[in-house]
Parts: structure tokens; sequence; C-alpha cells
């Protein structure tokens, strides 16, 4: 992906789930975290996707023949999710305090939502091509529905937050493909629900 | 005993390791295909309809 190309996805897709993250976090954040958006933290995100990016390429990907094989939709989401756990939006101020549980969480919210945010762009634009009607749901929903966990459980965006922070704070090395996976499956599930909604309307 | 473990271990390992050989020649037979459109360009539909995210963060998402 060009630069001007990630330069949408950060302004439209990443920069705004992080504001929306800040005014969530509690009053007097500002001495523990800070949120930067500035254009040099972009620069090293997008340094950082495109080196996760290549080695995805490099390793996994068949180099095509007639046509080039491209990464798609999902693998794009988990090499931003990649580069969000190295390039960190909120840097932490060094403060002696405990962190606020909010706080800890922040970075790794904002991967996994900003990742969610991507695929429900790249999911608007396959409809705005593909099926008007749908387009118009979707952006009617204004987000992407994650399925019901049982009883007892973390929510199921709770527990892929704590198991990105885990694995990170672990050393454990991020898995793109599984993430990719998961991805199509959100997608999947709304494309679904869509389907579901538009067929019950029809039949009114 | 140690020369019995020896030759299990080392049977074992052989044909791991011709396992390996073969599976890391093989190799390319593996690796993802993908011919869909590409991100460039569903990326550029969003951009020229001037279209501007209203994407919430939902509190179900991050509570």
């Amino acid at each position: 992906m060009k630069k001007e190309d990630f330069d949408y996805l950060w302004r439209e897709g990443i920069v705004c789930v992080a504001q929306q993250l800040e005014k969530k976090l509690p009053v007097g954040h500002e001495s523990y975290v800070r949120l930067d958006v500035s254009d040099a933290k972009e620069d090293l995100l997008y340094i950082e996707y495109d080196r996760s990016r290549l080695a995805l390429r490099e390793k996994f990907f068949d180099g095509g023949e007639d046509i080039e094989n491209r990464i798609d939709t999902h693998k794009i989401c988990a090499c931003i999710a990649d580069a969000l756990l190295r390039v960190h939006i909120f840097e932490f101020l060094s403060n002696e305090d405990v962190l606020p549980k909010e706080i800890c969480y922040v970075n790794y919210k904002l991967v996994f939502v900003a990742s969610l945010h991507v695929l429900y762009l790249l999911m608007l634009s396959d409809y705005m091509k593909d099926d008007n009607e749908k387009y118009e749901q979707l952006k009617k929903k204004a987000g992407l529905e994650l399925p019901e966990t049982n009883p007892g459980h973390d929510s199921y965006a709770m527990g892929r937050i704590k198991t990105l922070a885990l694995n990170d704070i672990y050393g454990n090395d991020f898995d793109r493909l599984s993430y990719a996976d998961m991805m199509f499956w959100i997608e999947n599930y709304n494309r679904a629900i869509i389907d579901c909604m538009l067929n019950e309307k029809r039949k009114e | 005993m140690i020369s019995q473990l020896r030759e299990v271990f080392s049977k074992d390992y052989a044909k791991e390791t011709f396992f390996r050989k073969k599976t890391l020649e093989a190799v390319n037979v593996f690796k993802l295909k993908n011919q869909s459109e590409s991100i460039e360009e569903k990326i550029a539909r969003l951009r020229d309809s001037g279209y501007k995210s209203n994407f919430e963060v939902k509190a179900d998402y991050i509570e």
C-alpha cells in the first residue's frame, strides 16, 4: 500500500478511534499517558506496517505467475495491528503511581478497535461497489457487531484485547495469519447479519 | 539402556528431520493466493466518494 493510501487509513481509521478512546479515559489521565497522532508518529507506524507486510508477503504468499497475488483485506488489518503493537500511539509518561486499569489497556484497545475500523471501511468500499442497499445498511450501523460469548466469560472484544496484551507482555510473536482469520470471521458474521436483516425487510 | 534410548531418539529425529527437509523443499505449494481487488482500489473508492467515517467505539467493545 502506498503512503497516500496509508494516510487515508491513518486519518479515517486509526486517529478517529484513538481520539474516541482518549475521551473515554478517566479524568486526570494526562499525567499518565499522552496521545501522539503527529505526522512523525504516522511515518513510524507506516514503516512498521510495511515491514510487517513485506515479511508476510515474502514468507507466506505465492508470488503469482500471470496475475500478482495480493495481500487481502484481513491480512492488511493484521499487519496494521502488528504495527500498532510496536508503535505506541498512546505514550506512557514517567509516573511512580500504579497505572489505572483503563490506561494499562489503552494501546491494546486501540490495536483491536482500529483494526476493526479498517475492516469496516474496507467492507463499506466493497458494498459501495457491489450493493448499495447493503452499503447503506452497514453505514447506518456505524460499526461492526461481535458475537456473544458464553455466560461468565469476558466479552468477545475484551477477550481479544486481553489476549493481545498477554501475548505482548510475555513476548509471544504476533500471529498475523490467525488474526487475519479472526477478521475474516468478523466480516462474515456481519455480512450474514446484514443479509438476514435485508431478507426480513423484503418479507414485510 | 542409554544405547536403546539413543537408537529410538535418533530414528525419530531422523524421520522428523526428513519430514522438515521435504516440506521445506515444497514450501511453495503451501503459499497463499489472492487475486481479488487490490486494497489501493478499495481505498480510492472511499476517498473519491468523499466518505467520512461515522464509526463509533461502542462501550461493549471495550468495557
